[in-house]
């Protein structure tokens, strides 16, 4: 009599050890590591038009998720990103649609680059945390248009050093991507596949969004139902690399809306100007 | 008749275990409406701001429940300011309208990481705000909504 419902409980048993398991596996592990490693180059996935400066390549799966993929480049990048000294970080940003190269803010006069470059410099210690930074945002036509700056006081004045958790070697992994992925639909539509670049292996992190409305932004013809983008990292390091967002829109012809691209370089010290910003005081 | 009742609890945890496993895609964010009648007519004036992976975005919509002779806004602004109250995005439209309709939309996409705080700070507010329009021969009606988020 109660031997049906007893079989659906054992189906739901053994679905949900099989959903903890599944769960409980370490996030970087060699398990999905070595897969997509042996995947390469006999079982393929798929051939991924790259971006420009990545040739197109084959691609291996990588059977993780959104939070283990996260963690496992906090962990690389723990290991190699880094290194005690004066650290470089160049963002820069093409945006491909711009009628006009810049926004004002009329409250305050504060101009909003459409394009930009981003250099900061980092002083990292011997335990591989930042103690100070100074980043200035600008244009393409090199006008200083932003400036930031922290210090715990080890090198220079002591300058806001309660921002300094936000200048940590994590913010350069920009892993805000992740936390949306998560926060959007618990990362599901997001896919983790390796590449090979040379000699370097990279990790290419696709992610799109539907929008239940079309919208639109400047300097882009027709009507947005859709976006994605395409982010790639150094597998090794865990260094984020570039990123090329696109829009799809209504007619399903895609758009590139802009290309985020980031060099770190290990430098020996940065430009007196930018020493001397420790020591002075600075215009915001 | 007890055997009936433990298969319909176990079919219940069942789908609610597959309906948590599947997941649903709920972008962050809301919308605030106000509504108001204009000779007699319904309207109704919204702003909203959604955040997903890629992108956020921001919207004005003003609609009513039969045609007016113009329906839009007057001004909108859309923004997003970092802890430092650095401006991360700005943007100002005026006088945009439909006539002899119900319905008036305007959605800005606005992207990430083209629009992004210093480093050390992070998003305060997103911010959808202005006045709407709401016109019937010579009533004329300006709603101001604003909607912030978080």
């Amino acid at each position: 009599m109660y031997r049906k419902p007893y079989i659906v409980l054992i189906a739901l048993l053994v679905l949900a050890a099989g959903f903890i398991l599944l769960m409980a596996q370490k996030p970087g592990e060699a398990k999905s590591e070595a897969a997509a490693q042996t995947a390469l180059p006999t079982a393929v996935g798929e051939v991924i038009q790259a971006a420009q400066s990545v040739t197109p390549v084959m691609a291996a799966e990588v059977e993780m998720s959104a939070a283990q993929v996260r963690e496992a480049l906090v962990e690389r990048a723990k290991q190699h990103l880094f290194k005690p000294g004066w650290v470089m970080v160049r963002e820069t940003l093409t945006n491909f649609t711009n009628r006009e190269e810049y926004v004002v803010v009329p409250m305050n006069g504060q101009i909003i680059p459409k394009n930009w470059v981003r250099e900061t410099w980092l002083l990292v210690n011997e335990d591989l945390k930042v103690v100070a930074g100074y980043s200035v945002v600008k244009s393409f036509k090199g006008e200083p248009l932003l400036e930031t700056i922290v210090s715990d006081g080890s090198f220079g004045k002591m300058i806001q050093p309660e921002n300094l958790p936000g200048w940590q070697e994590e913010h350069w992994l920009y892993l805000d991507l992740f936390e949306r992925m998560i926060e959007y639909d618990g990362g599901k539509s997001a896919t983790f596949s390796l590449i090979e670049q040379g000699a370097k292996r990279l990790l290419r992190v696709f992610s799109q969004d539907f929008y239940p409305s079309a919208g639109y932004t400047e300097g882009v013809e027709g009507a947005i139902v859709s976006s994605f983008s395409t982010s790639y990292y150094d597998w090794e390091t865990g260094q984020f690399l570039l990123s090329e967002d696109w829009a799809v829109l209504t007619d399903g012809s895609h758009k590139q809306i802009n290309r985020l691209e980031v060099e770190v370089e290990y430098s020996p010290a940065p430009p007196a100007e930018v020493v001397a910003r420790f020591t002075g005081e600075i215009k915001q | 008749m007890k055997s009936k009742s433990i298969s319909f609890r176990v079919f219940t945890i069942v789908f609610l275990f597959l309906v948590i496993l599947s997941g649903e895609v709920i972008a962050a964010g809301g919308s605030k409406t106000v509504s108001g009648s204009i000779s007699g007519i319904t309207y109704f004036a919204e702003k909203s701001v959604y955040t997903y992976t890629t992108s956020w975005t921001a919207s004005a919509k003003s609609s009513a429940i039969s045609n007016i002779s113009i329906i839009g806004y007057t001004w909108w602004t859309v923004y997003r300011i970092c802890t430092d109250d650095v401006y991360a995005y700005y943007s100002r439209s005026e006088n945009q309208s439909n006539r002899n309709s119900n319905y008036f939309e305007d959605i800005k996409w606005i992207d990430h990481y083209q629009y992004s705080c210093n480093p050390g700070y992070f998003v305060k507010k997103s911010a959808s705000l202005g006045n709407h329009q709401f016109t019937l021969n010579s009533t004329h009606q300006y709603p101001y909504v604003e909607y912030v988020y978080p």
